[in-house]
């Protein structure tokens, strides 16, 4: 049995699946406004720890692309940018659900077919 | 040095990559998720946040390139990681071959080694620079949707187009003229040409020679393939001799002078030298592709058999 935790391979292969995911799972939690430190809490209590250094720059990526809207709000402690879906974004997080439904139900079929 | 300081830098060196006009925000939004960070692993510190443990964060979250690079939407890709490798070899092999022939000189004391380094072993470098301005022109043309269509590789590598050789053996016919008339036609032209192409006596009366009987039975071999249609075993085996042969006399010819005037002469024989790279490269594509060859099975084997 490989363990991604102790084998190299696996373990980059476990990173490309969950890269995979990685713009889904971001768009999931900005229905409600979300700042780049909260959002990561919220998705690492979720169970989907992401690397600062990776998904700081993807907010502003996302909002280059039309599907985030932001702004900078003053509250109890620095400024801070805060993040939500637009319209756009919305759309965009539908229809990546529908897909991403569809791949696990695929899937699932592919992975209860395997032979053990 | 405090743990403010040394994020300022960090943004600093991350935000200078990136557009003007956008910096200031991302530095911004950076310097306030980097401190809260800071904050965070100094909290299960007991509230110290030193150089080790800031240094430590700031190396986690990414050096500042890639962490700018990821701030960024993907760019052109110049060099695909599946051409690298080819692009390296042919760059290398290039330079490689033009110093071997430019080097001789310095060693036989003809050539001061300075001089050599600010001419022919600079000058080397334009190889490379083609190649990557091939890449960048490839890179820009797929980013602008224009593509080669795949279609498959000819699956009968025996086959000849027809006309296409008859064009190339007209031109190998043309070639082999011009260039062997050379010492009767260059003395007619103007200025300083008769001597810029003026050969070397000895390259005439000692080396020379051996290209006429070999171009004789080269063509011979491309004429018989042309009437035939198809390479034919014996045909294939000509070709490999003809150019192992071809690839020794250009040796022998690039051994010692080939032209009067020095730049000439040194241009000359870089010319050959590239040329004879490109025959041992077609030479070992060649009989590489013979090897790999099925054996007496196949669709084609088939055909082969029938005809």
């Amino acid at each position: 049995m490989v363990d991604p935790r102790t084998d190299p391979a696996a373990a980059k292969l476990e990173l490309e699946l969950r890269r995979g995911v990685l713009v889904l799972a971001v768009l999931s939690r900005l229905r409600a406004p979300q700042y780049g430190y909260s959002l990561r809490q919220a998705l690492a209590e979720r169970g989907m720890p992401i690397e600062e250094g990776t998904l700081y720059p993807l907010l502003r990526r996302l909002e280059t692309q039309g599907l985030l809207a932001s702004e900078w709000r003053l509250e109890d402690g620095p400024p801070r940018r805060y993040y939500r879906l637009n319209p756009a974004g919305e759309a965009l997080l539908a229809q990546l659900t529908g897909s991403w439904r569809g791949l696990v139900a695929t899937m699932a079929g592919l992975l209860e077919g395997s032979p053990q | 040095m405090t743990a403010h300081a040394v994020i300022e830098s960090y943004v600093a060196d991350v935000v200078r990559r990136l557009p003007r006009d956008s910096r200031a925000e991302i530095a911004a939004e950076l310097r306030g998720l980097l401190q809260e960070m800071l904050d965070e692993r100094a909290a299960t510190r007991a509230g110290i946040a030193d150089d080790a443990l800031v240094l430590a964060m700031l190396r986690e979250f990414g050096a500042p390139e890639d962490v700018a690079d990821r701030y960024r939407e993907p760019g052109l890709l110049v060099l695909p990681p599946t051409r690298t490798r080819r692009f390296a070899w042919l760059a290398l092999g290039g330079m490689a071959l033009q110093w071997a022939l430019t080097l001789p000189r310095v060693f036989d004391g003809s050539v001061d080694p300075g001089a050599w380094w600010f001419s022919s072993g600079l000058g080397a470098f334009w190889w490379p620079g083609v190649l990557i301005m091939g890449h960048l022109l490839g890179a820009w043309l797929r980013d602008r949707g224009v593509s080669s269509r795949w279609s498959p590789r000819n699956l009968d590598p025996d086959r000849v187009n027809r006309g296409a050789l008859t064009a190339g053996l007209v031109a190998f016919a043309a070639g082999a003229m011009l260039v062997a008339t050379l010492p009767w036609w260059s003395p007619q032209l103007p200025g300083v040409l008769p001597r810029v192409l003026a050969l070397d006596p000895g390259f005439l009366q000692q080396r020379a020679w051996v290209a006429l009987p070999l171009w004789a039975i080269a063509f011979a071999g491309l004429v018989a393939v042309r009437q035939a249609g198809r390479w034919t075993p014996a045909t294939r085996r000509l070709d490999v001799a003809c150019s192992l042969a071809f690839l020794a006399m250009l040796g022998w010819w690039i051994s010692g002078p080939v032209m009067q005037a020095g730049a000439s002469d040194l241009g000359a024989r870089t010319c050959l030298g590239l040329v004879m790279l490109f025959i041992a490269i077609g030479l070992v594509v060649d009989v590489r592709r013979e090897l790999q060859r099925p054996r007496g099975g196949g669709i084609l084997a088939g055909a082969d058999s029938r005809r």
